[in-house]
């Protein structure tokens, strides 16, 4: 419960920060839900809880008062990551690269700026390995715990 | 465990609501995502001065505008809420919606002569704004002192199209809005550089905005 909470925490957050474009660099900003979700996939298998949290990210995202198409989209290109960290059985690390790569160019998928594209895939990868790192230490508090 | 379980199952269910009956949350959210923005903007010493730089420069833009362009009439400001949260698409969410007669299409200004965007959606009490830096968003434009013609493409980079080959730019030329659905004259930015591709029918040219979206804290609705 300890890694679901912090979870929701920090999408809580850091998806708020994106409305701001706090992290934006030359105008260009990273999509740190899509990054939480990804580590916290690797390190949770219970899809009530991914569920859980991929709904938290279309709430706080959804930028319209009602249920369009693009929430839809997001939401299952999101299921679709989450169901691709299943089945990629390579090393985590680089296969969370590679999840987040696709995931990139799906949330982009109508607007081909490769620039924009790219940059963007960079910041995510950054970020994966960043919250890699804090959610495997909440992890391994949640071990120590239990232990 | 199970306890867990249930509290789970609750929450997605909660979401679930949140999510398909959005509006009625929407507007508490944005106030929210507001609230918490200026939280941590109080919380950076260079906040102040960089909402204060980007007032300043706003300010003399206009100053310059008025020297060259008619003047537009002043309306009071709306608050802006947020950004779009993803690349693909810029908008912006303000704080003004058709109960105070704001229509799909009215134009959105930074002050009164820099334009930003135009309404999308509209509901009682807040307003989705498509803005210049959408990728497809264009508009007719003119170029500085001898007005020349040109077509304005949105973009976390904006670029001048279809600028006549014989044309001749300055850098830093005042852009300017041309379009019969916005008032005449807004200010969108001033010319980075112009690109005379040898072979080419038209030239092109890109344009530094003059404003910065993650700055913007105030809009003014032409209605």
């Amino acid at each position: 419960m300890l890694l679901f909470i912090s979870s929701f925490l920090l999408i809580w957050v850091f998806s708020l920060s994106q409305l701001n474009q706090l992290f934006a660099i030359q105008g260009i900003q990273p999509n740190i839900s899509l990054a939480i979700l990804v580590v916290y996939a690797f390190m949770e298998k219970d899809w009530l809880r991914r569920s859980a949290l991929v709904l938290l990210t279309i709430f706080l995202l959804n930028f319209s008062p009602t249920l369009g198409l693009e929430a839809i989209f997001t939401m299952i290109v999101l299921f679709i990551v989450l169901t691709l960290v299943d089945y990629f059985k390579w090393q985590p690390t680089l296969s969370a690269v590679i999840i987040v790569l696709i995931a990139t160019i799906l949330l982009n998928a109508f607007s081909i700026r490769p620039g924009v594209i790219l940059i963007e895939s960079i910041y995510n990868v950054f970020l994966v390995g960043l919250f890699g790192l804090l959610l495997s230490f909440i992890n391994s508090k949640r071990s120590s715990l239990n232990a | 465990m199970m306890r867990g379980r249930y509290l789970i199952i609750g929450l997605i269910i909660i979401l679930g609501i949140f999510i398909i009956f959005g509006g009625a949350f929407f507007e508490a959210k944005l106030s929210f995502n507001k609230t918490l923005r200026d939280f941590f903007q109080n919380l950076s010493p260079y906040s102040d001065l960089k909402i204060r730089i980007a007032e300043l420069e706003r300010e003399n833009e206009e100053l310059k505008t008025k020297i060259l362009l008619d003047e537009t009439n002043p309306n009071s400001s709306v608050v802006v809420y947020a950004s779009h949260p993803l690349n693909d698409r810029s908008e912006i969410a303000i704080a003004i919606g058709s109960d105070e007669g704001v229509e799909k299409g009215d134009a959105v200004t930074y002050g009164n002569s820099i334009l930003v965007g135009r309404v999308k959606t509209v509901s009682p009490n807040i307003s989705i704004v498509t803005t210049i830096f959408d990728p497809g968003f264009e508009t007719p434009v003119r170029i500085g002192v001898d007005s020349v013609d040109a077509l304005l493409k949105g973009g976390n980079e904006l670029t001048l199209r279809l600028i006549a080959p014989d044309a001749f730019i300055e850098n830093d030329s005042i852009v300017y809005t041309a379009d019969p659905s916005f008032p005449y004259g807004l200010e969108i930015g001033r010319v980075r550089s112009v690109n005379k591709s040898e072979g080419g029918v038209f030239q092109k040219a890109s344009v530094n905005p003059a404003f910065e979206i993650k700055l913007l804290r105030n809009v003014v609705v032409h209605k």
